[in-house]
Parts: C-alpha cells; sequence; structure tokens
C-alpha cells in the first residue's frame, strides 16, 4: 500500500491510478459516512461520487501536509450537510423516508422476523433523521465510523469539548425519541454506594 | 474514591465509547459496580446503541457499490473534456481579442501620426470653408470676390475666418448694391 505523502503528491498531480488507488481506499468510509447521513443509498452514491469529484476538482490546491483522512471525512459530511438542506427544500422526499427495506435480507429469517426487523430500522432511522445536522454528524462519526472525539472536533473543525457534549445530547436526544428517556438526576436522587460486601451478596 | 451518579451523569457518552481516560475509567465502573440505578441505565445505554449497531449489520458485506468507480470514471472524463474545451475556447477568445486590440490601436495611431505630419488641423478646415461659400455665393462670385480682393481662397486657414470673410463680403455686396 502506497504511502499516504505519496499519495497526496500523485493526487496533486491528478495522477489517475493513484487518484483510484486513493478512491478505492476511501470509498467505504465516504459512502457509509454518506449512507447514514442522508439515509437513501442512490443519494448515499450520488453524495460519494460529488465528494471524490470535489476532490479531483481542487486537487492541484491541496497541500503537501494536509491530513487526507480528516480532509476527506470534512468534505464528506459538508457534501451530506449540503445534500440535506438541498432535500429540506424538496419537501415530498419526506415521503419515501418513512419505508425502508432490509438491504440484504437474511435467507434464514422468517417473513415475520424480517418486517419486524425492518420495522426496527425505520424507527432507528426516523430517529436519525430528526437529529440536527451537526448532532447528526458528530453521532455518524463517532458510532458509525468510530472515530474518536479528538479526530471528530479537527474534522468538525470544533473544540474537542463541544463534541463530546452534543455526542452525550445526541444520545439523551435518541433514547428520547426511541422511548427510553435518560434517567434524570437531582442531588436529592443520589443513591448511596454500596460497600464491596453488599456487592458480594 | 469512586464517583456518585451525578459525577458520571454527564460522561456516561465518554464511557460508552472508551473515551474516559484512568483513573476516570476505574473510577466509572466502580460506581457501576456499586450502583443497581446505574447499572439499568447502563443496560438502557448498550440497549439503544447495539440498535444502531444492527443498522450497520443490515448493510450486508459493508462494500460500496461497484458502480461509484466506474460513475466516478465517467464523470472525471466528462469534467475534463469540458475542462479542455473550456480552456481552448478561452485561448482563441484571448488571442482573437489581442489581435483585435493590436488591429486598432496600430490603426488609430498610424492615421493620428499620418494627419500630424502631412496637414495641420486648419488647414484641413480650408476646403470645408470653401465649400460652405461656394454653395452661399456660387463659385462664380467667389472668383469676383477673389478678384477684386475682398477673398482670397487660398488665405483661409479655418472655419471662423471664413465665416468672417462671408460676412465681410456680404456687406460689400449689400453697399455696392445701394
Amino acid at each position: 500500500m502506497r504511502p499516504e505523502n505519496d499519495l497526496v503528491r500523485g493526487i496533486r498531480n491528478r495522477d489517475p491510478g493513484i487518484f483510484e488507488e486513493f478512491v478505492r481506499r476511501y470509498q467505504s468510509q465516504v459512502y457509509f459516512t454518506a449512507l447514514r447521513m442522508v439515509g437513501e443509498r442512490d443519494d448515499a452514491l450520488d453524495v460519494a461520487q460529488e465528494v471524490f469529484l470535489k476532490i479531483w476538482r481542487f486537487a492541484p490546491k491541496l497541500k503537501g501536509d494536509v491530513a487526507l483522512k480528516t480532509w476527506v471525512y470534512r468534505v464528506a459530511v459538508n457534501t451530506c450537510i449540503d445534500r440535506l438542506r438541498e432535500r429540506g427544500r424538496h419537501a415530498d422526499h419526506t415521503a419515501r423516508n418513512n419505508l425502508i427495506l432490509l438491504a440484504v435480507p437474511d435467507q434464514q429469517m422468517s417473513p415475520h422476523e424480517h418486517a419486524r426487523m425492518a420495522e426496527e430500522l425505520n424507527r432507528l432511522r426516523n430517529a436519525l433523521n430528526e437529529l440536527t445536522e451537526r448532532q447528526r454528524s458528530v453521532f455518524v462519526l463517532r458510532h458509525f465510523q468510530n472515530l474518536r472525539t479528538g479526530e471528530i472536533a479537527e474534522i468538525l473543525s470544533t473544540p474537542e469539548g463541544t463534541i463530546k457534549a452534543t455526542l452525550y445530547q445526541t444520545l439523551q436526544k435518541l433514547r428520547g425519541l426511541l422511548g427510553t428517556p435518560a434517567r434524570e438526576i437531582s442531588d436529592r436522587d443520589e443513591s448511596e454506594p454500596k460497600s464491596d460486601s453488599e456487592i458480594a451478596r | 474514591m469512586s464517583f456518585t451518579c451525578h459525577d458520571i451523569q454527564d460522561r456516561w457518552a465518554e464511557y460508552l465509547y472508551r473515551e474516559l481516560e484512568e483513573p476516570d475509567q476505574a473510577r466509572f465502573v466502580q460506581h457501576i459496580r456499586r450502583c443497581a440505578s446505574c447499572r439499568a441505565e447502563e443496560d438502557q445505554w448498550r440497549g439503544l446503541l447495539s440498535g444502531f449497531d444492527s443498522m450497520a449489520a443490515s448493510d450486508g458485506n459493508m462494500q460500496p457499490p461497484p458502480e461509484l468507480i466506474f460513475r466516478l470514471r465517467r464523470q472525471i472524463r466528462f469534467y475534463e473534456d469540458c475542462t479542455q474545451s473550456t480552456v481552448a475556447q478561452i485561448r482563441n477568445w484571448t488571442v482573437g481579442a489581442a489581435v483585435a486590440c493590436a488591429l486598432f490601436l496600430g490603426g488609430a495611431h498610424f492615421l493620428l501620426t499620418r494627419l500630424q505630419s502631412h496637414t495641420t488641423p486648419d488647414a484641413a478646415l480650408a476646403p470645408i470653408a470653401q465649400s460652405v461659400l461656394s454653395g452661399l455665393y456660387g463659385q462664380q462670385n467667389l472668383e469676383i470676390l477673389s478678384k477684386e480682393g475682398i477673398f482670397d481662397a487660398t488665405a483661409i486657414k479655418d472655419r471662423d475666418i471664413a465665416v468672417n470673410v462671408t460676412e465681410e463680403a456680404g456687406k460689400k455686396k449689400g453697399d455696392s448694391a445701394s
């Protein structure tokens, strides 16, 4: 596998072979980020294509010391947000959001189980759709892309503390939307820690 | 010293995603072991996250569609073709505009230098003055006036002189008639 410096140089010189290698290396991250952000496979494919095309266009301006991963995710998140805003202007799209089918139906699954799982996925996806752009970006990058909050902070050009706070608020909101609100703790509710012997019993 | 329920309430996300540094991670775990309500809370959080894990698992083999590469290749080729034709068009227009400017400036320079070297602006007006006078008095009358010394057509330098002479000639003509 080519080192990142060579990859950056090749992209900057618009070397088609190196660019294709770069696309193959990052297509999964870009496509699945887009899929979780915009929710639809066709849209995700369009967004992924747009992300790489943007990178190709701006390739000659790429700095030599750029962190490729951060940059790719940043372009991907911004493109997804643009797509969501564009979609917001076309209200008819929301009708399609109510139905999702399993991408790869499990052959061993009964129709009933299949329907139940599809319903559950719809519920989760509708909950994701209720998040703000910022909350959705943070949650998708943290949960589905498994990026650390420090990396997300760099991608979204936001302080890490803000990202942590946003992530917690997002999880709280998701619990509320999915019917299991997070416990509110007041000073009076403070439970007494048990002793080790009590735990052992 | 372990955490209290209050201490951990805003730090669930860090704990669940294993981002707590030591010794906070150990203190968090210690508190959960001792507190039943926080253990129940942890179950709720983990249930939420496992739901989204199953969402990711539903994507099958986790590979983006192969047509992404093909579509991208086609788009890049199209973009490059468009860019090249646009560059060629801009180059042609620039060359054309430069040639037109050069021709215009060259022509203007040529006319100016020629006008300055061969004639003066005053002298250039003399034929105009003469044609105006001949229109008013007729060519024959002008010749008479010229012979009488009232008007010398060759002496005309500009339009003002011509007009003065014309007015003078008109007066003299009126006097002789009276």
